[in-house]
């Protein structure tokens, strides 16, 4: 057979799987970016590793935001007091609690994967002193193992839930590989994939406790029934008291599907979301005007809309956008809301400008007076929600 | 508003190391359909293929100070996402899961594409890159170089051992030819 025959195979070969290749969508790639860089814990659980303390270098970013917000908040407001204030906006969060859902908030304290500068800590903060959390207590037992569906709270673009996983057997529990979320009434699949965060400890690995997001798509009717369908993966749990070693994939069970059904409270749907287009917030950043466009509450995320006359010069891996946080204000307090970390894209615009969008955590629940916007150059207003 | 000057530098500090993920974020995103072609093209599964792209991304940003020129961002990382889909490869002849575990497929796939995915997964890795980058993924030999981080002259010589090897393993194919 001549060489460029096998090059006609190879050609005609790639012709046809470029045909039938499923077109991935831009949301499907974006979380899968998005969970690379939010959820390292998913291959630090493999490991048995979690709850081992401050590691990765996800985590120290992370916490290093929680420092640019305290300091930012410092140098704003009290540049005499920095080092205080930044123990004082940390300290509230020592003191949460978050009664029976208490074991979660550890998830945030002890793991490698998130902590209290995630944005969903705050908005379940919130929804928890709020009483905006629905117990759910639904079991599912198959094969050794029970999976539970704790408790879960909901807006218009996204359920977050609490879940354990308890084995039966010698078998210790790894983190779900394949999750998808399905519609109940129309059967139509709501979410390919969920992130999710938790794990065992190395003590016991036959116990999993996790928090996980469903995104829902706005434009969708809410889907009031659900069924989550989770592929779960198990190992000896005594190849998982190793922190070092990984188990042996020879060793690695993978279960049929976990199929978990449940109803989300009328609550969850019936919660409007608040929209302002502010017309005179204007800021410049690296000398080029930036304008908020619109800033959406919701019960659980807090997204800022702006326009920027042109785009920034490149620094680094790209470019340099804006760097914004958020000040939630009631009374004379000022409450800090996480961002998330990997917020902020966004795109030209037939005009030329460029349009981009921030999520923050939302402190939608606790009706505050104002959202203070400010930019890591010092520039700050705030939008009156009242 | 007054800031004293070590206010201000410790300020520029820790912003710039805590938007530096943003910035990585922006660079990964800007690229997000090549590497989905990529992964998909060693997996031919969407699924697979996000999660490739996940783990790349994870294992881009933990080891993104290795990076010494940003300039070579993309190579750098479908470079990883490569070694993490023969990785993924490797993994699948290992284990066969029973049958109602297997994931639905999600397209069609004819026999003679089966033999031709079965085959690629025969070939030596290092051909292996060569075969799906150059033909699936329509890339160039300096752009291979970069990525693989060899001399072009090496991917040369590998692409006409990847296509020598493939042909042999055809050959041995029994009904290859007769289904032509």
């Amino acid at each position: 057979m001549m060489k460029h025959d096998v090059e006609k195979v190879l050609q005609h070969d790639a012709k046809q799987m470029r045909a039938e290749q499923p077109p991935a969508s831009d949301f499907e790639q974006i979380r899968a970016i998005r969970a690379g860089m939010q959820q390292p814990a998913r291959r630090m659980n493999v490991v048995g590793r979690l709850f081992k303390g401050i590691r990765s270098p996800i985590l120290v970013s992370v916490l290093s935001a929680v420092m640019v917000i305290a300091i930012l908040v410092g140098v704003t407001y009290k540049n005499d007091q920095l080092p205080q204030t930044a123990a004082v906006l940390n300290e509230p969060k020592q003191k949460d609690n978050w009664g029976d859902l208490e074991p979660f908030r550890t998830l945030y304290i002890n793991s490698d994967d998130a902590n209290y500068s995630d944005p969903t800590y705050d908005s379940l903060n919130i929804a928890i002193k709020h009483n905006y959390v629905q117990r759910m207590n639904t079991s599912v037992t198959q094969n050794g193992l029970t999976f539970h569906l704790n408790a879960v709270t909901a807006d218009q673009k996204q359920v977050i839930y609490f879940f354990t996983i308890e084995s039966h057997t010698d078998q210790g529990i790894l983190y779900p590989r394949i999750i998808r979320f399905i519609n109940a009434s129309t059967h139509q699949v709501v979410s390919e994939g969920s992130s999710t965060w938790g794990g065992t400890s190395l003590e016991n690995p036959k116990f999993y406790r996790g928090i996980g997001i469903v995104p829902l798509d706005p434009s969708q009717r809410f889907p009031n029934k659900m069924t989550g369908h989770f592929q779960l993966r198990t190992a000896k749990a005594e190849l998982l008291k190793n922190a070092k070693v990984a188990p042996p994939q020879s060793e690695i069970h993978t279960l049929p599907i976990f199929k978990i059904p449940f109803d989300l409270a009328p609550q969850f749907s019936l919660q409007q979301s608040q929209t302002y287009y502010p017309k005179d917030m204007e800021y410049t950043w690296e000398n080029i005007n930036l304008q908020i466009t619109k800033v959406e509450l919701l019960p659980l995320s807090t997204k800022i809309e702006m326009r920027l006359d042109e785009l920034p010069p490149p620094i680094d891996y790209g470019v340099n956008y804006p760097r914004v946080y958020l000040l939630s204000e009631k009374g004379d307090t000022l409450t800090p809301i996480n961002r998330s970390p990997n917020s902020g894209g966004g795109g030209q615009t037939a005009d030329g400008s460029y349009h981009l969008e921030y999520e923050f955590g939302s402190d939608m629940l606790s009706d505050p007076d104002g959202l203070r916007i400010v930019l890591t150059n010092g520039q700050e207003q705030t939008l009156h929600l009242h | 508003m007054t800031v004293s000057k070590a206010d201000t530098e410790l300020h520029g500090l820790t912003a710039d190391y805590a938007c530096e993920e943003e910035r990585f974020y922006q660079t990964v995103l800007s690229h997000r359909n090549q590497l989905h072609q990529i992964a998909y093209s060693y997996l031919r599964n969407n699924d697979d293929a996000l999660e490739a792209i996940q783990e790349a991304t994870y294992r881009a940003w933990k080891k993104r100070k290795t990076l010494k020129n940003p300039a070579a961002f993309k190579p750098w990382i479908i470079r990883i996402l490569i070694y993490i889909c023969i990785d993924e490869q490797r993994r699948r002849k290992k284990i066969s899961p029973m049958p109602q575990q297997m994931p639905e497929p999600s397209i069609h796939m004819d026999h003679r594409r089966m033999q031709m995915l079965a085959l690629l997964e025969k070939i030596k890795p290092k051909y292996r890159h060569i075969l799906l980058l150059r033909y699936y993924n329509d890339m160039t030999v300096p752009e291979i170089a970069r990525i693989l981080d060899k001399p072009e002259g090496t991917i040369k010589t590998w692409q006409h051992q990847a296509l020598k090897q493939l042909r042999k393993f055809m050959d041995k194919q029994e009904d290859w030819y007769d289904e032509a």
